[in-house]
Formats: structure tokens, sequence, C-alpha cells
């Protein structure tokens, strides 16, 4: 009873999905979404691109803010996960030997890295980069510290409190998007001028808040696979 | 493709083929790390700078670091 059930479904399911392929190349493909954004002239449309002076950065946040909001939350979802697995993991890993130097050069260089992370970030719509690239330099800092001989014990509260913040008020401004422009994400800031810091609406302060977050999480991810105590 | 994209090219095919068929876990590791910088320095001959950082911070830096740790963990897959 339970595989002619389940027998039935499937079928259904199957001419449901053969139908669909059947006809989407007559009905889906002379109007395509990519076809618009391929034959636009970027240059003056007066859209995102036009403020945005990184074109990736506008096509990542503007056009497609939604996955991005995605891709974090799978980010999320693998952070709890192993989160999860090192739980009850009570040793601590101390393989690694660090000397005087190494010690020394760790608490030269972090800053300097953490201000590289956060400099990739604040510009994501001007140059090269974003949130997800500032916020794994910043994880790597704390991997530098680790190595250091652990200088960043028990700070993991404050990353985990960064991080739920961060995620909520991307989904905040998303919702005041909704509220503002009728869509979800929609940018309602003032676009300003292409080149200058303020510009571009929302996507700069998206890319912070992503850069906060990724680079929270993915510290903590370090911090949890090398184990130990875990508060 | 110029001669060095080629090149380039070539011995990340190397790399991913030592990396799957080395013996030791620890080699592997340093294998894909490799190829992660090769990938970041082609994505930056084809002018993608915003995939370059990415591929060079995540799966060149933290990746392998993580990977380590992991090794570390499971004592080279002996013990389990």
């Amino acid at each position: 009873m339970k595989k002619l059930l389940a027998l039935i479904i499937s079928l259904a399911l199957f001419i449901f999905l053969f139908q669909l392929v059947m006809e989407t190349p007559s009905k889906l493909l002379s109007e395509r979404v990519s076809s618009r954004y391929v034959q636009k002239n970027v240059l003056s449309s007066g859209e995102a691109e036009e403020t945005s002076a990184n074109l990736v950065t506008s096509v990542v946040l503007s056009y497609r803010g939604l996955d991005t909001l995605g891709e974090v939350t799978v980010l999320f979802a693998a952070a709890t996960g192993v989160a999860f697995f090192m739980k009850n993991v009570k040793e601590r890993l101390n393989f690694l030997f660090s000397s005087f130097i190494v010690q020394t050069g760790a608490r030269v260089v972090s800053p300097l890295l953490v201000t590289l992370g956060i400099y990739i970030f604040i510009h994501g719509h001007l140059t090269p980069g974003g949130g997800f690239q500032g916020g794994t330099t910043i994880a790597i800092t704390t991997l530098l510290l680790y190595v250091a001989g652990g200088l960043v014990e028990r700070k993991r509260t404050v990353f985990r409190t960064l991080e739920g913040l961060s995620g909520s008020v991307y989904v905040l401004i998303g919702l005041m998007g909704l509220a503002v422009g009728g869509a979800f994400l929609y940018n309602f800031l003032p676009l300003g001028k292409i080149g200058e810091l303020f510009s571009s609406g929302i996507v700069p302060v998206i890319y912070v808040l992503i850069g906060i977050k990724v680079g929270s999480e993915l510290s903590n991810l370090v911090l949890h696979t090398t184990g130990g105590d875990n508060s | 493709m110029t001669l060095l994209e080629y090149v380039i090219v070539g011995v990340m095919f190397l790399l991913g083929i030592m990396a799957v068929e080395v013996r030791n876990l620890f080699y592997s590791v340093i294998f894909l790390s490799a190829l992660s910088i090769l990938a970041a320095f082609v994505f930056v001959l084809m002018r993608a700078p915003d995939v370059a950082m990415a591929e060079a911070a995540i799966g060149s830096g933290l990746l392998t670091a993580i990977l380590l740790f992991t090794l570390k963990r499971v004592e080279g897959g002996k013990n389990e």
C-alpha cells in the first residue's frame, strides 16, 4: 500500500515536471530575465549599477540581494553544525609550537590585518572585494592569534552576539525596503554620486553587515575546530 | 589564453590529480592549498579580482587551516 502511494505520487510529480520542461522553451525562453539585463545600456540606465563603481557588487547585492541572504544563511547553518559536533570535545589542540618571534609578530600584524579586512568590506562597492572577502580576512586574524599561542581565549560570546545582531539587521533592512519601496531589500536610501564612499544606497550598509557576520562566524568556526573550552 | 595561463592551468591539473592520489593526507591538503593559490592567480588574469580575493582568502588560507585542524583531530584517519 505504501509503495503504491509512493508510486502514484512520484508518477504525478514526474508528469508535472515533464510538462513543465516541455513547455519551458516556448513559454519562458522568449521572456528570459537575463536578456533584459544583457541588452541594457549600463551607463545610462539610472539603476543600481550607475552608482556602484564595482559592478560585481551591484549584481551581488542589488539584483541578487536575496541570494546573498541565502548564502549567509547557509554559512550560518554550516557554522552551527560544526559547533554542534565540537560541543562535547574536551581536549584542546595544542600541537602548534609558537616562538617568541611569532607571538610578537602576531601582536604587531593582527591590528593591521583587521584594518585591512574592515577596509575591504567598507569599500566593497568601490573596489574589488566585499563582505565575504573582508570577513574572511578578519577570521584569518583570529587564526593567526590562535597559532601564536592562544591570544584569543574566551572571547566567543562577543563573536556570537555580533553574528546574530548583524544577521538580524540585514533582514530588518530588507523588511524596511519592503515597507518603503514595496520589495524585499529595495534600495531606499539616496543613491548618491558614483565613486564616493557614501553612495549606492543600502549596498555599503549591507556589505558592512555581511562583513561583520562572516568575520565573526568564521572566527567562531576556527575556535570551535580547535576545540577545548566551548563556553 | 596566453602561454602563461596554459602553464598555470596545467600545473593546477597536476596538483588536483596529486591531491587525490597521494597517500599522505597532509600532503593532500597542501596540494589543495597550492591549487587554490594558482586558481586565484588565474582569476586575476581573467580580470575577476573579487573572486580571486575570495579564493585566496577562503580556499588557500582558512580552508587549509581548518582541514589541518580536522586532520589532527582524527589523527590522519588512523584511529577512527
